[in-house]
């Protein structure tokens, strides 16, 4: 408990931090800009064929809403570890963190924050709520629960992707462009109507970093394509999964990290 | 009580080098070479409650490896350390609730917002209650003479006032130990001199223990009892920075000032004699001829106006230590 007090004064000092450059304001509008548009190529395509088999475009967005709020959340909350590999375990200012008495991990997460980026969960909430409105969901109780534990799952499982990261960071010092499959391009495959997504991907997708089991299954679930509503609830136990395994990595980086010195 | 015990540790870091040779850049990308450097190699010491300690020694010597490895930042190859009764790398969150560690290159408070909000994110960080906060940070505040700078945002400070705050900002959770890598470097006279005078007080007053290291001897000499010499990752010297004047730099200089003009002349025992002028200076060893024999000596030869004696230069003799020494 007395971590998460932390974390939210080191949010506060980001917001502080922030504030004291002009045009944080535009930086909201920037973004959310940059996630109006990200969708665009989908609805254009959508607008021009109508259908893709039995796949319209409120399905197709659903989905994706669901993978960009989760993503949006987890970067709102976690950039710090994002960043992390460049600033602090080239520049030696790991040091500092092992320095202080509380967990490294809350202290890599809060090492950064911006408000700006919450503009994107935003961005992403409404499409979904629209996306669940036109086909008519009802707004049950169980119905509530699936998509809020999706989101809670998808935010997991980014904060896991980040948290991963920055564990590998420790040993290649910099930053894996590889990894960006894992945290921008993952919610790109779930525009992708999901019967058209190749098997490997949707496997990879599912089995390892659970991004679908956070977006598609909870949206089949609750719109009633088929899918039955427990495996839309896996997704908060998928990401939780995904995340500790993240962990388990970060872990072994920072023992690396004092072994080997900076 | 010792507060600290270091005993036979080692450390070693591969360091990556580049191939000599044609297209060695490019081979480099793909092989990579790397050659092992013992930084610390059976490194032994302890140091007790309250002690203020000097710990020198050429670049590259091993003083931040060290160092690094007393605060729990690595992890040694080899070897036991105990400090206040914990191993640092294994219990690192109690450890470090105890200690302060200054890095005169580096800072620990954030960078864009007012000194005062970085304090008070650090007590969150330290856990210390209210009261004994707003005490301590009293305290500091008037000492440190910080109260003005309070209301701004760290990257608008002097090198001086930064340094003032992150000194501040170590001691706030009032820790037993107190290590300082090179906390003088870059300062002006006056701030060095207010530093010194700072730990020294803080040093006297809660007997903190202070670990020191640092380039400038004047910080040796004006607060440390203790020196610990470390060269090529060993420990070289370990005792009171008298006993290492007397062994690297045991004469004395006696200047003098004489009235008439003066023909050179021998002074049995004496080390060096030269005339600049009106001054006679004699480099003697005191452990051979005592000041007094001398200056009698020499007052039957000549007429002496003035006289001083002083100690050969601290940063000399470590210069001519590290010399012998081969660093």
């Amino acid at each position: 408990m007395q971590s998460f007090r932390l974390y939210g004064k080191y949010l506060k000092i980001h917001f502080l931090s922030g504030l004291q450059y002009k045009g944080w304001f535009l930086m909201t509008i920037q973004v959310l800009f940059v996630v109006i548009t990200d969708p665009i190529g989908i609805l254009f395509l959508f607008s021009r064929f109508g259908q893709i088999g039995v796949w319209s475009v409120e399905k197709v967005i659903l989905i994706y809403a669901l993978a960009v709020t989760s993503f949006g959340l987890a970067e709102s909350f976690v950039r710090g570890l994002d960043i992390f590999p460049w600033q602090m375990i080239r520049t030696g200012n790991f040091d500092r963190l092992l320095l202080r008495p509380c967990p490294l991990l809350l202290q890599a997460a809060g090492s950064s924050f911006h408000i700006h980026r919450l503009s994107r969960s935003f961005g992403g909430l409404v499409a979904a709520i629209w996306c669940l409105r036109l086909q008519e969901v009802e707004p049950t109780l169980l119905n509530a629960l699936v998509i809020t534990l999706a989101l809670c799952g998808g935010f997991l499982t980014y904060t896991g992707v980040f948290i991963l990261t920055s564990g590998l960071a420790f040993f290649t010092i910099r930053s894996l462009d590889w990894i960006y499959i894992f945290t921008n391009a993952s919610y790109q495959v779930a525009k992708c109507p999901f019967d058209y997504v190749p098997r490997l991907l949707r496997n990879v997708f599912t089995f390892f970093m659970p991004m679908l089991v956070v977006s598609y299954y909870p949206a089949a679930a609750v719109c009633g394509w088929g899918q039955p509503y427990w495996k839309g609830l896996l997704a908060l136990p998928a990401g939780l999964t995904f995340a500790l395994f993240a962990v388990s990595i970060w872990r072994i980086g920072v023992r690396h990290y004092q072994s080997t010195g900076s | 009580m010792e507060l600290i015990t270091l005993s036979n540790i080692c450390k070693t870091f591969k360091v990556s080098q580049r191939p000599q040779g044609r297209f060695a850049a490019l081979r480099g990308a793909f092989l990579r070479q790397t050659k092992t450097i013992q930084a610390l190699d059976n490194v032994s010491f302890s140091i007790n409650q309250g002690e203020l300690v000097g710990y020198i020694g050429p670049n590259g010597a091993g003083k931040s490896t060290t160092v690094k490895i007393m605060s729990g930042i690595l992890t040694p190859d080899s070897g036991i350390c105990r400090i206040l009764n914990r191993v640092p790398w294994q219990e690192r969150v109690k450890h470090v609730a105890n200690i302060g560690v200054v890095f005169g290159q580096r800072s620990q408070l954030w960078w864009d917002v007012p000194v005062k909000d970085s304090f008070d994110l650090l007590k969150d960080i330290y856990n210390i209650p209210l009261p004994e906060y707003s005490k301590r940070l009293q305290e500091l505040t008037e000492t440190m003479q910080i109260g003005s700078l309070l209301s701004t945002p760290v990257r608008q400070l002097s090198l001086g006032q930064r340094m003032r705050c992150e000194i501040a900002a170590s001691l706030l959770h009032n820790p037993q130990i107190l290590f300082l890598d090179e906390p003088t470097i870059g300062l002006d006279a006056v701030s060095k001199l207010a530093l010194r005078e700072f730990l020294k007080t803080e040093n006297k007053k809660k007997g903190i223990t202070m670990i020191l290291t640092t380039h400038d001897m004047a910080d040796i000499e004006a607060l440390c009892s203790k020196v610990l010499v470390i060269g090529h990752g060993k420990i070289l010297f370990d005792g009171e920075l008298s006993e290492l004047k007397q062994l690297y730099a045991p004469f004395r200089c006696l200047k003098a000032r004489v009235s008439q003009h003066i023909e050179p002349f021998p002074v049995p025992e004496a080390e060096q004699v030269s005339f600049h002028g009106d001054t006679l200076s004699v480099v003697f060893d005191p452990g051979k001829v005592p000041a007094h024999a001398l200056i009698e000596y020499l007052s039957h030869h000549i007429e002496l106006n003035d006289l001083v004696i002083e100690e050969q230069n601290i940063e000399a003799m470590v210069a001519h230590m590290y010399k012998e020494l081969s660093l």
